[in-house]
């Protein structure tokens, strides 16, 4: 979760956000939900979620446990009753489409689509097509309760941003554990020009009475297939890595809805669900920043940013950028993170260091505290707005420190490198938690805060 | 009493609900990964009856690449109601992609030797039965070895209609012939 937090407040890829923001964003979160059961309400209307398409006029053959829980309860008899049963649901979805907060509807339209996506899947073969809007209707039930002239709370639009983060990686991780089959059971066939030649012309003997309409062209160009199949390995794999890379949210959210559409295409495998609901929690996605940056989209791609990122931390350490005022939020009782902000002397550039002491609240510490971030997890550096976090800030402070005196010679030597702050601030993690287990002092607890607890 | 005096324990109520929920989903994340990644090793191990504990799909979708030179199963239909039909008339591949699968799975069972007459007969028999629209059919499944090499440029003739994926077959053998309402009919044949 820290790393998702951080995520938000990683400023050199992300740009930085306000609590304003993120309140925002939750909102967005509460819309686009209220968007998710608009398209259940309607797939029970016309025709995939319908439950007489789960109920095969049988009862269930090979019963999932869901439909063996229900056999056992209360028999099997009424899901024979599919125009009732499709009108609960319908109700419940419409219901949450409206309120999206209130509980019960949410509950109620989880429990439909668990019975229906069980049903379906109980006489003897597996169709996965649904099992994605499940995912997503569970993490949907811990969205938190509020009425609707109410103000967010941080705590409410913390919640919200957990439930979105969950949903992002509901929907993400199948592609990267497929990915990961793909290295496990492909070994070094995987590297093979024509391993996405065989694949297809393989499911074509599967497909022979209707053939997906790219497939021809695409089968007789080896090159063409050999670059998709690598792009098609790149984003399966690293699929989870964007939950965590805002920049990635919008560009990878296409990519993939092209993915599929492409995969209907060439093999006749569609994913419709899939396409809607990366369109609406990537393609949509509150925490993406609102313009698309090049330089922040290639610095935040997996394994081919890495030259970027290292191109543009070495081009922010050489120059001496004008900052008008460095706040440090710190740790008073840490005997440790107070001599580090007594010593500190940034360069004569910086107008304005202010120092701030955590336990003693006040309306700063209270601004950082409806930021994702605890602060036990590490200092805070507010750099003319922009937030830095942990080993974020060090390094930030490091690189503002100017070359004088002993401390600050050996703060910048030590940490102006960000890999040896990333490194380093862990041990100076433990020695804070250390320092305070030998005085007796409690971390920070945020609710009793002088100021602004919720 | 007044409409504000109730408010302060119900507020209180509800900062706890909202921080019990906060906390809740804080674990939400890191559980749902280790259980999904776990359930992978997990799902053979504790489903018997299915392929995977539902809901958690294994994703090994497409993770095997197929040789050039591949096997194929088949259906050819050998007399409807008695009367025997014209030579090679193969009712799969020539049928959707779900009889396709449901023809693979009873012929893997077949070649494993596992179950083979049950799953024919509850899988295959209601299949053939719907298809031909008769209900005494006798028909053999087949495996035959197909070259893709041969296959690729033929991708559009078949798209046309001008080639069936059957003309590719080559060296085919037969896994068994049965008739819809005796049952097998000729003795399993041992492929591996």
């Amino acid at each position: 979760m820290r790393f998702l937090r951080k995520s938000l407040l990683g400023v050199r890829i992300t740009g930085h956000r306000t609590p304003t923001d993120l309140t925002r964003a939750a909102t967005t979160v509460v819309l686009l939900s209220q968007f998710y059961y608009l398209l259940i309400a309607y797939q029970m209307t016309t025709s995939s979620l319908r439950f007489s398409r789960a109920y095969e006029g049988i009862p269930p053959t090979a019963p999932q446990w869901p439909l063996k829980l229900v056999q056992q309860t209360i028999g099997v008899d009424w899901l024979a009753h599919t125009t009732t049963v499709t009108a609960f649901g319908l109700l419940f979805a419409i219901s949450a489409a409206v309120a999206p907060r209130i509980l019960v509807w949410r509950l109620g339209t989880f429990l439909y689509l668990l019975l229906h996506v069980a049903l379906r899947n109980s006489y003897g073969s597996i169709n996965h097509g649904a099992h994605i809007l499940l995912f997503v209707s569970f993490a949907l039930l811990f969205l938190p309760r509020r009425k609707r002239h109410q103000p967010q709370t941080r705590r409410g639009v913390l919640a919200c941003l957990n439930v979105f983060w969950l949903i992002q990686v509901v929907l993400l991780l199948p592609y990267t554990l497929s990915g990961f089959q793909k290295i496990w059971h492909g070994g070094l066939e995987l590297l093979s020009p024509d391993a996405l030649t065989r694949i297809l012309l393989n499911r074509l003997l599967a497909e022979a009475d209707d053939i997906p309409p790219l497939l021809p062209f695409v089968s007789q160009h080896d090159l063409l297939t050999y670059a998709m199949w690598l792009l098609t390995i790149y984003i399966e794999i690293f699929a989870i890595l964007v939950v965590f890379r805002p920049h990635l949210h919008r560009p990878f959210g296409i990519v993939l809805m092209l993915f599929h559409i492409t995969s209907d295409w060439l093999m006749n495998i569609a994913f419709p669900n899939h396409i809607v609901l990366l369109g609406l929690f990537l393609v949509f996605s509150p925490l993406a920043p609102a313009r698309l940056s090049p330089s922040g989209l290639t610095q935040s791609l997996p394994i081919i940013g890495i030259p970027f990122r290292a191109v543009k931390r070495l081009r922010s350490a050489d120059q001496h950028r004008q900052v008008d005022r460095v706040q440090l939020i710190y740790d008073g009782e840490c005997p440790l993170c107070s001599n580090y902000a007594q010593f500190l002397k940034l360069r004569q550039s910086v107008k304005e260091l202010t120092l701030i002491d955590a336990r003693q609240g006040g309306p700063v510490v209270e601004e950082v505290r409806r930021l994702p971030h605890d602060l036990n997890d590490g200092m805070v550096a507010v750099v003319d707005g922009r937030y830095y976090v942990g080993h974020e800030a060090l390094n930030e402070l490091a690189l503002l420190a100017e070359g004088r005196g002993v401390f600050n010679r050996i703060n910048r030597l030590a940490f102006n490198s960000p890999v040896a702050a990333r490194l380093g601030y862990p041990w100076l993690k433990l020695g804070r938690w250390l320092l305070l287990k030998l005085k007796g002092v409690a971390p920070i607890n945020p609710s009793q805060l002088p100021q602004g607890a919720d | 009493m007044s409409a504000h005096e109730g408010e302060g324990p119900r507020l209180v109520r509800k900062a706890a609900s909202t921080r019990r929920r906060l906390r809740l989903t804080k674990y939400l994340i890191p559980l749902f990964l280790v259980l999904y990644v776990v359930m992978i090793p997990l799902n053979s191990v504790v489903e018997q009856e299915h392929s995977e504990v539902f809901p958690f799909f294994k994703w090994r979708l497409f993770s095997n690449i197929p040789d050039w030179q591949t096997n194929e199963y088949a259906l050819v239909l050998e007399a409807v109601d008695g009367q025997p039909v014209e030579e090679g008339h193969y009712l799969i591949p020539n049928t959707e992609v779900r009889d396709w699968k449901a023809l693979r799975l009873a012929a893997l069972d077949c070649v494993r030797n596992v179950d083979c007459d049950d799953t024919v007969a509850d899988v295959i028999f209601p299949l053939v039965i719907r298809s031909t629209g008769h209900s005494e059919v006798e028909f053999s499944i087949i495996r035959a070895e197909i070259d893709l090499r041969e296959v690729q440029p033929q991708v559009d003739d078949i798209a046309n209609g001008k080639t069936a994926i059957t003309d590719f077959f080559q060296s085919e053998s037969a896994i068994g012939r049965w008739n819809t309402e005796v049952g097998r009919i000729s003795a399993p044949v041992q492929t591996e």
